[in-house]
């Protein structure tokens, strides 16, 4: 198999992976699929030696999630765009395909500062010990323990609440 | 809730991103073409820059594929200075190319907030233009927050390679993220020769498919923009390179990969992408497909990649008729990866190429392509590889 044939195989079988880690921290799955592409293609650039580490996945996620980052404040960014063309009536249609911002678990994620949804994202969808992601972001485990406390309770507070105004609503 | 319980409504909610089909790996191949193709088209702009200093460049090819004068150059020597962003985005380093020694850096500056907080300046390169200068956005963030305003800055380098400060370009802005129903993705920049304008490719995807795209030229001093587009057209721009200050060579979609070339003189209007200086369907010892087009500063020749099979050649075309005129380099036998031209001196005489078996630099004579020394080793990794672009400048 040659160069793009392992390369292949180990893209088909991490980018739906990614794109939901992307996801978690961009409350965008389009986003989440740009960065994930943007993140499978650096690694092809140094497939070579990416492809003798033991977890090449591994350093993809954390090129995803540090793209994931920095998207988020690219579209801080063209907020300030929008708000221009809003100003100027060129409203920009929602987008019917990107619909994780209207999930209850994708509001509450929205609500979370960014370093607490990148934790939870490595903790609930890459499946990362505590111990791992304290490794990974060089903090200490307690710190890790009582930020994914925190983001648990905010969460739990996001969808008990949205559920109750769903059940007023009735 | 459960820890377990909350772990399932994850799982629930991403799996549908889980079991979505990936687009095919072309998507990545193409991305990563761009990408060098952006240092491609960055880094000569310095050649350009060269000429300009020397006074030796007048070129301006048309829109319309009339013949470009040629302008005799002497042949340069191969550039000093690179600039590469190192993987943190926090420090420049800047590296002579002869010695293949790292000559200088800047350190991006760390400032503390009232409330204590430390927000970190994060550089990725741009384009590099005359006389050792170089553009690079700068963004500013801290480690709990994503607020990030940004600017671009220009460095100057002394001859000897030491940085100058940082100057902001104030009259700069780009625009990318979430327009629309669009994801707006800077692919390319580009700096012409006097420093005075920034062409800036734009395309949009909404993660399947492409969508409008656009080439700007930004004046820095004024800050006025002139745009070109194919209009609704579903395509895009990428692998900028300006021949003097009016004539832009870049990769277009027509709809698959081709050259185009634009005169940048007048107002910004149409481009026309049905009538490619080097169409999709041009093919030269078996290779098609033209891509990560790189145009010399005097506007005589395009270096373009072609593929076919299991092999690659970086072809010479000339700018003026977009007919190929020799193989400059060809992969090894079933190589076929990319190989792009990253920079050429004025007369085009002087070429290096990132190819993945090692980024070349050598000399062309009589149409053989003579390799020289290789860049530095810390070079060749960013430029085939790293983040933002690794930048050459005289």
């Amino acid at each position: 198999m040659g160069v793009h044939g392992d390369f292949e195989e180990f893209y088909l079988a991490n980018y739906g992976r990614t794109v939901a880690i992307a996801a978690a921290v961009l409350g965008s799955r389009l986003e989440a699929e740009d960065v994930a592409q943007e993140a499978f293609t650096r690694a092809l650039a140094r497939w070579s030696r990416l492809s003798r580490y033991e977890l090449p996945e591994a350093w993809v996620r954390q090129v995803a999630l540090r793209l994931a980052i920095d998207s988020g404040r690219r579209v801080r960014r063209t907020i300030r765009v929008t708000v221009k063309m809003a100003a100027q009536r060129h409203l920009p249609q929602p987008d019917a395909a990107d619909s994780l911002p209207f999930t209850a678990l994708g509001d509450a994620l929205k609500r979370l500062p960014p370093q607490q949804r990148q934790l939870v994202a490595l903790y609930y969808l890459a499946d990362m010990s505590v111990a791992d992601i304290a490794r990974e972001s060089d903090v200490a485990v307690g710190t890790v323990k009582a930020r994914l406390a925190s983001a648990r309770q905010h969460i739990e507070r996001e969808l008990s609440e949205q559920t109750g105004a769903i059940s007023d609503a009735r | 809730m459960h820890d377990n319980d909350l772990r399932e409504l994850f799982g629930e909610w991403a799996q549908p991103m889980r079991d979505a089909v990936p687009p095919a790996v072309s998507v990545i191949l193409k991305r990563k073409r761009r990408r060098t193709a952006r240092a491609a088209g960055a880094s000569v702009m310095s050649v350009a820059a060269v000429a300009a200093v020397a006074g030796l460049v007048g070129t301006s090819l048309s829109a319309g594929h009339k013949p470009a004068p040629q302008v005799r150059t002497k042949p340069a020597a191969a550039p000093p200075y690179y600039v590469t962003v190192n993987d943190s985005g926090r420090n420049l380093l800047i590296w002579d190319s002869v010695t293949s020694k790292q000559v200088g850096s800047v350190r991006a500056p760390v400032e503390e907030s009232i409330s204590g907080q430390r927000y970190h300046t994060v550089f990725t390169a741009l384009a590099a233009g005359s006389d050792r200068t170089f553009v690079l956005e700068a963004t500013v963030h801290n480690n709990t927050t994503i607020e990030m305003p940004s600017g671009i800055f220009e460095l100057k380098l002394a001859a000897d390679g030491s940085p100058g400060p940082l100057q902001p370009l104030t009259k700069v802005q780009l625009h990318q993220g979430r327009i629309g129903r669009w994801i707006a993705v800077i692919d390319s920049v580009a700096l012409t020769a006097d420093g005075s304008q920034l062409a800036i490719a734009t395309n949009t995807y909404n993660g399947e498919m492409g969508g409008p795209s656009k080439i700007e030229v930004v004046s820095l001093l004024t800050g006025s923009t002139r745009t070109w587009s194919a209009g609704r057209q579903a395509t895009s721009f990428w692998s900028l390179s300006w021949a003097g200050d009016s004539t832009l060579a870049f990769a277009c979609d027509n709809p698959s990969a081709a050259v185009c070339v634009l005169n940048t003189t007048g107002q910004g209007r149409y481009i026309d992408t049905s009538h490619p200086l080097i169409p999709t369907s041009l093919a030269y010892r078996g290779l098609t497909g033209p891509a990560s087009p790189v145009i010399t500063p005097n506007g005589s020749d395009i270096y373009a990649q072609l593929s076919g099979g299991n092999s690659m050649g970086l072809v010479e075309f000339s700018a003026r008729t977009g007919r190929p005129l020799r193989l400059v380099i060809s992969a090894p036998p079933n190589y076929s990866a990319d190989c792009g031209a990253l920079w050429s001196d004025p007369s085009g005489q002087h070429l290096i190429a990132a190819c993945p078996w090692g980024s070349l630099t050598g000399t062309i004579s009589h149409g053989v392509f003579k390799r020289g020394r290789n860049l530095p080793p810390a070079a060749n990794h960013i430029l085939q590889s790293g983040p933002g672009t690794a930048l050459i400048a005289w």
